[in-house]
């Protein structure tokens, strides 16, 4: 095919898979755990994460990176401590941490940033630096769910059992939430602020609906991430579109596709 | 069969303003097969979940196996809990011997995966509640009984000395219930320490050794008969409480006016 042969098509690709892969796995705990609406949240901090990074003259990416884990562990902190509901907590930060960033920028006068990029992905413009921050941050996500595989799964399914054990649930959430926040970074490039938490919820939610254990669940799910992000991002090219969309609208179609199969099975 | 294994000292407990358990004191020994009952409200589920660890009282003291339990350590394990069945997403993608091993998390450690000892022992803990030719279904695919029977074998996979269950049979039908009494029972010959919530007054009367009644205070019955005679019931519930008779047994007690949590 003529479009391998494009050196940005390339470098696209290849981060594309390894986001999809990233979200295709971590989207599963996430999903389990009824995360999806605190990744939106997250996403959306990254907006004042990188506008933040900008004002003081800070690497935006890195900044952001530290501001979204802040904020994740922020957002559960409050849900522990005060008893406020999760969609209160992350309906608050969500809002106000993109007011931060539309205050920031506008103080930050006549500075060029490419805030559209941000808000929607440009997959076509990673460079080199940003293929090894993607490559060394999935190697973290995948160390850290491999290694606390089982407590996850316990304390996710029965956090209260997870206690009683003696398992170390705050921590857990904690960790989750991190891991949620340094996908979320790596993964702005890709799809876009807006579109972020497609990648987390999407592939999940469909390998779920076939799955009895979570090894299934885990492997359809990557299957199904690496087909839409390779998928999509070829098809953009065909039909000249945006490519973070792109692949959302293709995750979108095999999850209903798929779930209509599932109901005419049942 | 008479040292004690569980000793609640001098333990009160509130949530403000609401106090739940004033001055609790009880004593449990190894083998013993309890049963606490009590109003809604009265304080089963706190005095549970202190025993557990999970709730720390401001005033009085917890000894397991003579150990304060700030410093149980790796004894916690042999503890077993069987929680209310309605806490558990039944939609999770786990088959029914994976959700068993979880019950040995506790002993596998940190990071590390069962090894073929810990499948043996979630196998005999299987069919210990005879559901071993379930252990690759989905856990959604069980009936409310069965459910039952997997939180139970979830709790012995650790092989416990203690087995504390809240509420065990709320969600189950009545025959099931009955075989599942009848599982503690032989669970009880193995010396196997149980305490049971219950809201199923006559029933435990066949099967405890010992009652707790409590409704803030906790009164112990080291005879179960004494609970069913006259005025005892009565007064933990208060006059207003209604009956459901049995025979002479009541069957079901329910406080017509219960302060709900």
């Amino acid at each position: 095919m003529e479009i391998l042969q494009l050196a940005f098509m390339h470098r696209a690709l290849s981060i594309g898979l390894i986001v999809g892969a990233l979200g295709a796995i971590l989207g599963v705990f996430v999903v389990l755990k009824r995360l999806s609406f605190m990744g939106a949240g997250i996403s959306h901090a990254a907006f004042g994460g990188i506008a933040l990074g900008y004002f003081l003259g800070w690497d935006p990416i890195l900044t952001a990176v530290i501001f979204c884990v802040s904020v994740g562990i922020g957002i559960s902190m409050l849900i522990e401590n005060n008893r406020i509901k999760e969609d209160t907590a992350v309906g608050i930060f969500f809002t106000s941490t993109m007011a931060l960033g539309i205050l920031l920028i506008g103080l930050k006068k006549g500075y060029n940033i490419d805030l559209f990029g941000y808000l929607f992905g440009n997959i076509l413009a990673v460079n080199r630096e940003d293929l090894i921050v993607s490559l060394v941050i999935g190697i973290i996500i995948t160390f850290s769910l491999y290694f606390f595989y089982k407590e996850l799964v316990l304390s996710i399914l029965d956090p209260e059992m997870a206690r009683v054990i003696g398992l170390p649930v705050n921590f857990l959430n904690y960790l989750l939430v991190s891991l949620i926040a340094l996908f979320i970074v790596i993964s702005v490039r890709i799809v876009g602020i807006i579109l972020v938490s497609a990648l987390l919820t999407i592939p999940a939610a469909t390998a779920l609906r076939w799955s009895k254990n979570l090894k299934k669940a885990l492997a359809i799910s990557l299957v199904d991430s690496l087909g839409c992000t390779a998928g999509g991002l070829i098809l953009s090219y065909y039909l000249d579109t945006a490519p973070g969309a792109t692949i959302v609208i293709l995750a979108t179609i095999v999850f209903f596709v798929s779930l209509s199969i599932k109901q005419q099975m049942t | 069969m008479e040292e004690p294994i569980i000793e609640v000292k001098n333990v009160s407990f509130s949530y403000p303003p609401l106090e739940v358990l004033e001055d609790v004191n009880l004593t449990v020994k190894k083998g013993e097969f309890l049963a606490i009952i009590g109003p809604n409200g009265g304080g089963k589920t706190t005095l549970l979940k202190i025993i557990l660890g999970l709730l720390k009282p401001p005033k009085g003291e917890i000894y397991i196996a003579g150990k304060r339990i700030e410093e149980l350590g790796k004894w916690r394990n042999k503890i077993g809990y069987v929680p209310q069945t309605a806490q558990i997403d039944y939609t999770f993608p786990i088959t029914v011997e994976e959700f068993v091993m979880t019950g040995r998390f506790g002993l596998i450690g940190l990071g590390k995966r069962p090894r073929p000892y810990d499948w043996k022992m979630v196998q005999k803990a299987l069919k210990e509640v005879k559901m071993e030719n379930w252990s690759k279904k989905q856990i959604g695919e069980l009936s409310g009984g069965q459910r039952q029977k997997i939180l139970i074998a979830r709790s012995l996979a650790s092989e416990p000395e203690i087995l504390i269950l809240d509420e065990p049979t709320t969600a189950v039908d009545p025959q099931s219930s009955e075989s599942f009494y009848e599982l503690l029972l032989r669970l009880h010959e193995q010396e196997i320490t149980i305490i049971t919530v219950s809201h199923d007054v006559g029933v435990v009367a066949q099967y405890a050794d010992s009652i707790a009644c409590l409704n803030q205070r906790l009164i112990k019955h080291d005879r179960p008969e004494e609970v069913i005679r006259e005025g005892v019931l009565e007064e933990m519930y208060g006059k207003e409480a209604a009956f459901f008779h049995h025979g002479i047994i009541p069957h079901i007690v329910v406080r017509k006016t219960s302060p709900e949590r």
